[in-house]
């Protein structure tokens, strides 16, 4: 980061092919839209390119900072696109089916994948960070701005609401 | 070690913060939800559950960004410009080597100020004009007196 601090755009190249596909998938997950996703994670390095003296690094990791800036335009981007339906753009991406159980498979898929994308943004991305992106609970409620423990209850709330959505007991 | 005993509630709360996952649990309640889950049976059932719902999340499919990697390393990127201060700062307070002569001179800075100032506009009367000021004194004082009185 202090290469790209000094306008190294090797640095900066590097940056972007170690980070562009996790937070790729996380805007993925927030927005559900391929097009969106490539804008938001577009605008993320370049905000990490025009931002980059602000990076602390004692303060937190790098991916906990990117994913920070990835979050904060995907929260900017739902709350400016409300009235649009998010769930019609979802694709799930399931093969063809060649057995009832890959059929089953595949149809739970879809209704889960349908579930995640209607919870509420914070709950959503809770889920992401701490199940799919594999951050902490304390990295996830940095990322989020938020304290652990308000982090914790959309967590506990996002995955009761999932656990409903399988027909499974709460 | 924690030793007091899980309910099902309180373990239902840990799966809803930990996941499935027991490595993710927190070791001072790990242990006691490792005991109810050996003796309690709708333990064990959430425990599945969960676990059968965190590795359906695991199995969501994420879509290929064919071309995205090399549009953002290709993007124009604006000149970064830094502020003067910001590049005072830096010049003052490196973060590659730490050159400690910097901000020591700069902390002394304040220092040699003062004692410059200080020096022009109190102590640097000479001698000299303190003495000649003491004697222009005292001869007004003596011809104050009154020389009479002493004949």
């Amino acid at each position: 980061m202090q290469a790209v601090c000094a306008g190294s755009q090797g640095a900066y190249a590097a940056l972007v092919t170690r980070y562009s596909k996790s937070i790729s998938h996380y805007a993925y997950r927030m927005l559900g839209s391929n097009r969106d996703t490539e804008d938001i994670t577009q605008e993320t390095f370049l905000r990490m390119w025009t931002q980059a003296d602000r990076y602390q690094p004692g303060k937190a990791k790098l991916s906990t900072w990117l994913h920070r800036i990835a979050h904060n335009l995907c929260v900017d981007f739902l709350r400016k696109h409300a009235n649009m339906e998010t769930g019609d753009q979802v694709e799930v991406h399931a093969e063809a089916a060649d057995s009832l159980a890959s059929l089953e498979n595949s149809e739970m898929l879809d209704r889960l994948n349908k579930a995640l994308m209607s919870l509420p943004e914070n709950q959503r991305s809770a889920i992401t960070l701490c199940h799919l992106q594999n951050f902490s609970n304390q990295e996830a409620a940095d990322i989020m701005n938020m304290s652990v423990k308000a982090l914790e209850s959309a967590l506990s709330r996002a995955r009761r609401t999932l656990r409903q959505s399988q027909g499974l007991r709460d | 070690m924690n030793d007091k005993a899980m309910n099902l509630n309180e373990f239902t709360e840990l799966l809803d913060l930990y996941g499935s996952a027991t490595e993710a649990w927190p070791p001072q309640r790990r242990e006691a939800a490792t005991r109810l889950l050996k003796v309690d049976q709708q333990a064990r059932l959430l425990l599945q559950q969960q676990s059968q719902l965190d590795e359906t999340l695991a199995q969501l499919p994420l879509p290929e960004f064919p071309g995205l990697e090399h549009r953002i390393i290709q993007q124009a990127l604006p000149q970064r410009r830094r502020s003067p201060l910001d590049s005072f700062i830096e010049w003052l307070i490196p973060h590659r080597t730490p050159q400690l002569w910097r901000p020591v001179l700069a902390s002394c800075l304040p220092l040699v100020f003062g004692i410059l100032l200080g020096n022009y506009f109190s102590f640097g009367v000479s001698e000299q004009q303190l003495a000649e000021d003491y004697w222009s004194d005292e001869l007004y004082i003596l011809a104050l007196n009154d020389y009479n009185e002493g004949l």
